[in-house]
């Protein structure tokens, strides 16, 4: 049964004084696809290691459902690893791989033969299960990882960054393969990548990290639409971040005077007015005034100063006021031209305010 | 490299690999199986139906069996915790574990004898009267002996094994719920398997065959002690000749076993491992178990040394019934370097091992050359045929070169010519063929070490020298070799080290007192009545000195590479 997962106050100090993990806490929910999102260096390992058990961590504690299993040795914990390198045991068969952890629970030769069977039928690996790991493709050893992971039935699946050896191609269609199986699985997973398209395209949720701290926790669709932080907006997809000061509140927008020009920002939140901010606003959110005659709001002189053209999209440098800015046109019918002078539109929703650095 | 140097480099080599070690192979084959123009199998059965070389064989299997079992008891555990664990002196403790490989067996043994004769040390001290130890456990002190100085082997093996187990391998086992004992058996030792192996069949091979412990520890009944005694019979019968070819058969057997079995096997480790293995520090008791139990291995190792060093130091005949030495003398040590025997086998063995070491830097830089740079398809033979005087005893091989000096001294031309004979006959001189000897047996450290550097090379420094106009002789003068240095260095000085205290072909091939090398001269001295152990124990502790500061500036130059060095 699927568990949920509750880290609080974790920390970890390497020697040497790096901080990994600088008082983390999470709850992640059973039966949830949850996705630790960071660069590399940000902690999402050690967290990942933490909850295995081959990171002790300084402080904190780590529960699985009402368990706690912080102080555990890693081979009491239950949790279903599936390694970078994947890890198969170049000595014993995909089989023998599979049904190990079985075997460390003692259950009957009859019981493990059918269970292995069914796990490799779940990845589609059933053919395999006499060969030895070496004469498999790295999609398929990547399958036996998962196989052997989840056939103990753990109370929960740790991913850590499953796909990264694998070419291009073969990483899109795992990631729906995965995802599939850990649903079909029902099962809590806790996926370790820095791919950030990764996580948007199969997580239920996640968290992104930095420097050892949480900085946002949110659905795909919120840390990419309503980042909390500058870290987080850079970090998934492009942003532009314009320095600007809240002037005045227009009923649910705020009006936030930039080098750029005037600009309406859709926003809840309780900034008064003088205060300094920052708005993050997509590439791809920042469109050409086709009409002259049209009423869009935060209308903005610019001229072209580079085109990149991508097939699926054209992508533009263009400068405001002394200002450069990316714009990303999808699915273009005309380019522009280097030199180009002309106008362009942001919707309120798309520019996002956030707390100025201090 | 391009293939046309390739191809002429490879043909040289196997010519010259043929003549230095086919054709003393063929040579014992043909001695043992051909009498009088007809093959015949009737010596080869007459070996085995021949009690007394039955036994020798029977006993010379045992004490290969003894010694790997030991020296896998004691350098496992020893590899494991170093590499599992952190502890006080790990560094220097872990140096000083690899001080038996600068200890020859063959001298330490006289050390051996001075503490457990009948009135030596050890009865000296437990106070038990003239109990006759030797007499007693002559096969388990040569067992012991070979052990204490072949464990590093299996130590470095295994060292080896276990760094390039992917920490994520015994990881998986934990979250699979394996821990301890268990995940060592199921896990991580089937994984090192090919290392332990590889190690395990330089031991089997080098204890199945060791000349120089036996004779010292007096201990005749095997094989390779029988073969030395029947060298008088070499040209009269083809005896000697089945006995070396059943030695060679079992050598080469293993070889092959290590190689099929677990040859494919060794790249098993297909990912690139995702984090590394960090060393734990252990508490308690734990912490201090561990650095005390390297202690007290370093200090069994070292006993029968420090036992030659003691004679080596004390008056002749006044160490005798005491613990210790009653008077202390540095005369043993002039006279080794006083006596005119002694001088001219240093110097010998300097002329011997220095002319070695030549050839094979020319050959091992070569061969390596070949392996690393060009792209011919059957370099992985010359790789493969330059390993082979790995699998093959020194033992056989002396044996082989005195086969052939024989037949070719008979020759009407060469007997008729005094030059030729210098050349080829062993009884006038054996320079040519101990050189040859020496240079076969130590050319697998040679290549190896290079084939290592060269590895490390990228081959894009020599790309671009080559792209600015260098040709291939100035790139390898200038970029090549320069990048190289340090492992040509250590091959070079490891070579000449063990060249130095060669034993098996020092012993059976050098025939006249003027062209003694330092080994055969420890020998005959500690066989002379009198004084005779004393100047040898001196002798003994000279050459240890010296390959002690090769070792050292060795490991300076590899570092941790250094167990690359020791495997098949």
């Amino acid at each position: 049964m699927a568990e949920p997962v509750t880290i609080q106050n974790l920390q970890k100090t390497f020697p040497g004084g790096v901080r990994a993990l600088d008082k983390v806490s999470l709850e992640i929910q059973a039966g949830e696809l949850f996705f630790l999102l960071g660069p590399s260096g940000c902690g999402k390992t050690t967290l990942l290691r933490s909850i295995a058990g081959f990171v002790i961590p300084d402080a904190g504690s780590i529960h699985v459902g009402s368990r706690d299993i912080s102080r555990l040795p890693a081979h009491k914990r239950d949790t279903g690893m599936v390694f970078q390198s994947y890890a198969l045991w170049p000595h014993l068969t995909i089989r023998q791989n599979v049904a190990f952890g079985l075997e460390m629970r003692g259950l009957t030769k009859h019981a493990i033969a059918k269970a292995t069977l069914e796990a490799l039928e779940r990845v589609q690996m059933q053919e395999k299960a006499d060969a030895k790991p070496n004469e498999l493709s790295g999609g398929q050893q990547q399958r036996v990882a998962l196989a052997r992971a989840l056939v103990i039935e753990p109370q929960c699946l740790l991913l850590d960054e499953p796909l990264s050896n694998l070419d291009a191609k073969l990483r899109l269609d795992m990631r729906q393969e995965i995802r599939r199986i850990c649903k079909s699985a029902g099962i809590t997973a806790i996926y370790v990548t820095h791919d950030q398209k990764e996580a948007l395209s199969i997580a239920d949720r996640m968290a992104v990290l930095a420097q050892g701290r949480v900085q946002q926790v949110g659905t795909p669709r919120e840390v990419y639409r309503q980042p909390a932080t500058a870290f987080v907006a850079g970090f998934i997809g492009e942003a532009n971040f314009v320095e600007g000061t809240v002037t005045q509140r227009r009923d649910a927008c705020l009006e936030i005077e930039t080098p750029a020009g005037i600009l309406l920002a859709e926003c809840d939140q309780p900034f008064a007015a003088g205060t300094h901010v920052t708005l993050s606003i997509r590439p791809e959110a920042v469109h050409k005034v086709e009409d002259a005659s049209s009423d869009h709001p935060n209308r903005l002189p610019a001229t072209c100063r580079q085109v990149v053209y991508l097939g699926e999209s054209a992508q533009y440098l263009v400068e405001i006021k002394g200002i450069f800015w990316k714009r990303h046109d999808w699915n273009p019918d005309d380019i522009d031209r280097v030199g180009e002078t002309e106008w362009l539109w942001i919707a309120p929703r798309d520019v996002v305010v956030l707390q100025a650095p201090p | 490299m391009n293939n046309r140097t390739a191809r002429g480099i490879f043909a040289i080599c196997l010519l010259v690999f043929g003549v230095c070690f086919l054709w003393p192979v063929l040579r014992i084959v043909a001695g043992g199986y051909i009498v009088d123009g007809t093959f015949t199998l009737r010596y080869l059965t007459g070996v085995f139906q021949n009690p007394v070389y039955a036994e020798g064989l029977r006993n010379s299997l045992m004490l290969a069996i003894g010694t790997t079992t030991l020296t896998i008891l004691i350098g496992l555990p020893l590899a494991w915790l170093n590499t599992r664990y952190t502890f006080t002196g790990k560094r220097a403790l872990s140096a000083l574990l690899l001080l038996p490989m600068v200890l020859p067996p063959f001298v330490g043994a006289i050390g051996f004898q001075q503490m457990f004769g009948q009135y030596g040390a050890i009865n000296a001290l437990f106070r038990l009267g003239p109990v006759d130890w030797l007499g007693r456990g002559r096969y388990f002190g040569v067992i012991l002996l070979q052990a204490l100085a072949l464990y590093p082997i299996l130590y470095l093996n295994a060292m080896a094994a276990l760094a390039n187990i992917d920490p994520a391998m015994e990881e998986a086992a934990a979250n699979m719920g394996c821990a301890g004992f268990r995940r060592f058996r199921k896990i991580t030792l089937p994984l090192m398997m090919p290392g332990l192996f590889a190690g395990g069949t330089i031991i089997f091979i080098a204890a199945f065959t060791e000349l120089g412990t036996p004779l010292i520890m007096n201990y005749n009944r095997c094989a390779s002690v029988q073969v030395f005694d029947a060298l008088k019979e070499i040209s009269a019968s083809p005896f000697p000749y089945a006995l070396v070819s059943v030695m060679l058969l079992c050598s080469v057997a293993l070889y092959t076993l290590s190689k099929t079995i677990f040859g494919r096997h060794a790249a098993a480790m297909q990912n690139k491992a995702s984090t590394g293995a960090v060393a734990i520090k252990p508490a308690g008791f734990a912490a201090c178990l561990i650095p005390m139990l390297f202690i007290g291995v370093i200090a069994i190792a070292i006993l029968p040394h420090a036992g030659v060093v003691l004679t080596s130091f004390s008056a002749p005949g006044s160490w005798y019934r005491s613990i210790l030495p009653e008077v202390f003398t540095s005369a043993n040590y002039i006279e080794a370097l006083g006596h005119e025997m002694t001088l001219r086998s240093i110097r010998n063995s300097l002329l011997f091992s220095s002319l070695a070491v030549i050839l094979n830097i020319g050959f091992g830089l070569a061969i390596a050359l070949v392996v690393v740079r060009s792209s011919l398809k059957s370099r992985w033979l010359l790789d493969a045929l330059s390993m082979i005087p790995l699998a093959v005893p020194g033992l056989v091989m002396a044996f082989g070169y005195l086969a052939i000096s024989s037949t070719l001294s008979n020759h009407p031309r060469v007997a008729q010519s005094p030059t030729l004979l210098m050349l080829f006959d062993v009884r006038v001189n054996p320079t040519f063929f101990l050189v040859l000897a020496y240079a076969v047996r130590r050319l697998p450290y040679m290549v190896r070490s290079t084939v290592a550097g060269l590895q490390q090379t990228s081959v894009s420094l020599e790309e671009s020298a080559a792209n600015l106009g260098a040709r291939p002789g100035t790139v390898l003068r200038k970029i090549t070799l320069p990048l190289i240095t340090a492992n040509i260095i250590a091959g070079t000085m490891l070579a000449f080290a063990f060249s130095m205290l060669e034993v098996s072909d020092s012993l059976m091939l050098a025939q006249r007192a003027d062209y003694y090398p330092i080994t055969k001269t420890i020998y005959e001295l500690f066989q002379l009545i009198g004084s005779g152990t004393y100047i040898a124990a001196a002798l003994g502790v000279w050459a240890m000195a010296f390959l002690a500061a090769t070792i050292i500036g060795c490991s300076l130059l590899l570092g941790r590479k250094m167990g690359a060095i020791f495997r098949i």
